[in-house]
């Protein structure tokens, strides 16, 4: 097992080497750079503009650029947003807290909810309360983020006032006691969360009971319940051991979204998050900002799989990696 | 599982309920009034009462808090508050008045001038204002390693810069490279503190060492507000500078406000939720919101039609007769030859339905533009009776008749001599969505003549690389922020200029009509007498509305509600921020008891 990590993380960063070559080049192929917007203004000479591209390096060729920009990171150092004048590493670190803090939650109340559930309605199925959970999760999945978002603003903060529109604290947060502090923050957090949990939820639910009623039909199922055992130990330690798998491999790419934000979700709550953040630099093609996103989105990807697949192995004794 | 499912359907009922007594609630009390600007004569404010906040929604978030280096309004308008210049603008008519300084006179050479200070003014940490402060921002901008984009104003166009003399604490002398009639609205730039920023610019990094994570207190300035906090991404709250030199009638120091609180919501239907839901004190809306917030009752709020704001938005075709490094001309040569043809523009222009526009896309809150400066605004420097080519797909039809383009072969399409279909392409930037909807009513409009349009929208960087390098287009539909001086726009007029839209860059003008406003552009910078002044930039609109390189489509209203417990409002239409025009004079704005 030792060995098989070490293998894996050695090909992590060989991914993550062609990765970054591959965003590096993608993004130097898009029209424009970040100082050519500045033309448009009609106070601003040519000159000026020639002089700021000239400063970052940026008529330089692109091989020789990406050399710069991997010697660089090399050192830790990920350079400075064009947009904000200040290392992108900062203006990372301001935002990657209240992402976290969304993502853990939502993730949360996602997985506890939406396994019980799954299995609840592959146990009951066809029954009418399957038929109102299918219901309920083709609706959640076919709902939008952002519609779903601006409905709940609407109802909770438009009509009956009681949740804030968006944001992520009050405008008199400091002056709170810690627990006043707590509701504040959860208030805020509300729409966004139950957002997000909601359209996973959906998903994921399903998913839970599909593969629950997959094992349920198995031959070891009617053995079980055939020498007698109580249809509970049946359900949580035959079946659901054996329909357990597939989840997990979703959770190493949920893991993989701990970080990135959800950017349309963000704009709609102004949720200072790292969706956001991404977008605007994406607009307005802030290399440093948009190369450090993509590495943190690849690197979290890999880390991801690797996470699922070790956590397989925990769960699955029949899976090894010798 | 059932008890729970009950729960929730319970409660979602329960929420339709609540919602719906609160609509009943409401529908007794009566619309909020609308209202129009106020007039610049009217303009008495009273003596208010301390204390209170105003909290404003923002779209973007501050880049930098850096005076020196802030480029685009998320900054400006925070720097603005700030720090302030040796002079400022009037909000309704664009004139120059006193601010920092008393006065600014020159000599008969035109070339020296010499501006007093005003007396009694204080950075916000008590350290006196003085000509050392105002020598020092001249120096910073002309700083070679800092970018500032003030600096190509204040530069001449072979590297001259202005002296500056300090001849006593607060008389200063400048002496220009050339003539400058705009010299009182440059020096409106903002004034830094020499004690505290000179450090930061020796120190060689002044670009980045005064950006968003610099602690507040390093910002001191002269403004009536002072930055308290900067909650990334979520909020800036400014407070009252308690040195402010300005005073009320009865002698106590301005601001009246507290605080000033910017919420950054990038969304803008969310912006109009937040003011609904009464977290916000004013919002600057669209034309799809204002039925939403006019119509409701029993608020709180009133709501200011501004008339067309400032800035201008118009269709151009391209004109460079250039060609790329491989040899192919940037616009195929039968094209090239209508878009060069003033009759063919002129019958655009006529061809364009602006108040079908104007009503439809902008619900009817929007003012057909036939000129640069709006006629509707009467501004000082707008030239009076120009040229307006109305919408008459009639003159339109003669006028492309008159330079062969007609239906040839009876198909309903227009073809040229040689038999070419008339068509072309047209763009503008995809995310602008008004764009995209009026670029498809003029399509119809074309198409009823018998023009056939491609529209193709791109993304905005996609379109200034065009627009700026390769020159590969036929025809635009864009933009730009307006100004009340007709010299910032000198670099979309002058045929060198790179915002010279239809044929930027030009080493010699390719047109007599171009080097006609090259000329005027040279004059009218140079002519220190405001009336003769006036004349000589309306004769280059009188040009620009005969030749047509651009053709202006409409403006759109200025929509701000903001709520009633404000005093000392005097609105002003004319700003291309609606909601500055209503917060100008801000130092005076207070909130009334109950």
């Amino acid at each position: 097992m030792g060995a098989y990590i070490v293998r894996r993380i050695l090909i992590t960063l060989v991914m993550l080497l062609a990765a970054s070559v591959l965003g590096f080049g993608v993004m130097k192929l898009t029209p424009g750079n970040y100082f050519e917007r500045l033309l448009l203004d009609p106070r601003v000479s040519p000159k000026t503009v020639e002089r700021e591209i000239a400063k970052r390096g940026l008529d330089r060729p692109v091989y020789y650029q990406y050399g710069l920009w991997m010697r660089r990171l090399m050192r830790g150092d990920l350079g400075a947003s064009f947009i904000h004048n200040r290392p992108v590493t900062d203006i990372i670190a301001s935002r990657v807290l209240n992402t976290l803090v969304m993502n853990v939650l939502a993730i949360a109340i996602t997985w506890l909810l939406a396994i019980p559930l799954g299995i609840y309605a592959s146990v009951h199925q066809y029954r009418w309360s399957d038929k109102l959970l299918s219901g309920l999760s083709f609706i959640g999945m076919s709902l939008p983020g952002f519609f779903l978002a601006l409905l709940l603003m609407w109802i909770f903060a438009g009509m009956l006032g009681i949740l804030p529109a968006g944001g992520l604290t009050s405008i008199d947060h400091d002056q709170l006691s810690a627990l006043g502090k707590l509701a504040d923050y959860a208030a805020h957090l509300a729409i966004p969360v139950v957002v997000l949990a909601v359209g996973a939820l959906a998903s994921l639910q399903r998913i839970t009971r599909g593969n629950m009623l997959e094992v349920l039909r198995q031959q070891y199922i009617t053995t079980a319940r055939a020498k007698g055992l109580p249809e509970s130990r049946v359900i949580y330690r035959h079946a659901l051991r054996n329909a357990i798998n597939p989840l997990i491999t979703i959770f190493g790419y949920e893991f993989a979204t701990l970080f990135s934000g959800a950017a349309l979700m963000e704009i709609i709550l102004n949720y200072p998050g790292m969706g956001m953040l991404m977008y605007e630099a994406i607009q307005a093609k802030d290399e440093p900002m948009v190369m450090a996103g993509f590495m943190m989105g690849a690197l979290m990807l890999l880390l991801g799989n690797l996470l699922a697949d070790i956590l397989l192995a925990v769960a699955d004794p029949r899976i090894s990696y010798q | 599982m059932k008890r729970l499912l009950l729960v929730l359907a319970c409660l979602a009922v329960a929420a339709g309920g609540v919602a719906g007594c609160k609509g009943k609630g409401k529908a007794g009390g009566a619309k909020p009034p609308i209202l129009g600007p106020a007039s610049p004569e009217t303009y008495k404010p009273a003596v208010g009462k301390f204390g209170g906040r105003i909290i404003i929604a923002s779209l973007g978030e501050p880049k930098t808090f850096n005076p020196i280096v802030a480029n685009e309004t998320s900054s400006t308008q925070i720097t603005g508050m700030m720090w302030e210049g040796l002079t400022t603008a009037n909000p309704w008519t664009g004139e120059v008045a006193a601010n920092l300084a008393t006065s600014w006179t020159h000599d008969e050479t035109g070339l020296v001038w010499t501006v007093r200070l005003r007396e009694g003014v204080e950075w916000s940490d008590g350290k006196p204002f003085t000509a050392d402060d105002v020598l020092f921002t001249y120096e910073t901008m002309y700083d070679p390693n800092i970018t500032c984009s003030m600096r190509d104003l204040i530069t001449g166009p072979n590297g001259e810069k202005w002296k500056l003399e300090k001849i006593e604490d607060l008389t200063i002398r400048f002496t220009l490279y050339d003539k400058n009639a705009i010299f009182p609205l440059l020096i409106a730039a903002q004034v830094i503190p020499r004690h505290m920023f000179k450090p930061l610019v020796d120190g060689g990094n002044f670009d980045s060492t005064m950006s968003t994570d610099t602690p507040p207190e390093q910002f001191v300035g002269t403004g009536p507000f002072l930055l308290s906090r900067y909650e990334i991404g979520n909020r800036v709250v400014m407070k009252r500078n308690p040195r402010y030199w300005q005073k009320d009638a009865a002698g106590q120091r301005l601001p009246y406000l507290d605080e000033f609180v910017y919420l950054i919501v990038p969304d803008l239907n969310v912006q109009v939720l937040k003011f609904r839901s009464g977290e916000t004190d004013l919002v600057s809306m669209r034309p799809a919101d204002f039925p939403i917030l006019a119509g409701q009752t029993g608020t709180d709020y009133v709501i200011y039609r501004l008339g067309p704001r400032l800035g201008s938005f118009f269709l151009f075709f391209n004109q460079n007769t250039g060609s790329d490094p491989q040899g192919r001309a940037f616009v195929a040569p039968n094209k090239l030859k209508w878009f060069r043809n003033k009759l063919f523009r002129q019958a655009m222009s006529h061809a364009i339905d602006r108040q079908s526009i104007a009503d439809n896309v902008f619900n009817g809150l929007a003012y057909p533009q036939y000129n640069e400066f709006n006629e509707v605004l009467k501004l000082p420097f707008g030239a009076p009776d120009l040229l307006k080519m109305e919408y008459d797909p009639q003159t339109a039809k003669a006028l492309l008749a008159e330079i062969g383009l007609t239906d040839r072969n009876g198909d309903g399409a227009l073809e040229d001599q040689d038999g070419n279909q008339v068509e072309f392409n047209l763009t503008t930037n995809s995310e602008n969505t008004d764009r995209v909807k009026v670029a498809e009513v003029i399509r119809k409009d074309l198409e009823d003549l018998g023009i056939r349009v491609n529209f193709r929208p791109m993304s905005f960087n996609t379109l200034i690389s065009k627009l700026d390098s390769t020159f590969d287009w036929e025809a635009c539909l864009m933009g730009l922020t307006g100004s009340l001086e007709p010299h910032f726009g000198a670099n979309v007029w002058r045929s060198s200029g790179h915002t010279h839209m239809w044929f930027p860059m030009q080493k010699t003008p390719s047109t007599s009509w171009e080097a006609e406003i090259d000329k005027i552009f040279d004059d009218g910078i140079r002519e220190l007498d405001e009336q003769k002044r006036r004349e000589i930039y309306w004769q280059y609109q009188r040009i620009a509305a005969e030749q047509q390189p651009l053709i202006y489509i409409a403006t759109q209203e200025g929509l701000v509600a903001i709520r009633t417990k404000f005093a000392n409002i005097f609105p002003t239409g004319v700003t291309s921020l609606p909601e500055w025009g209503v917060l100008n004079h801000l130092e005076g704005i207070y909130v009334k008891g109950e």
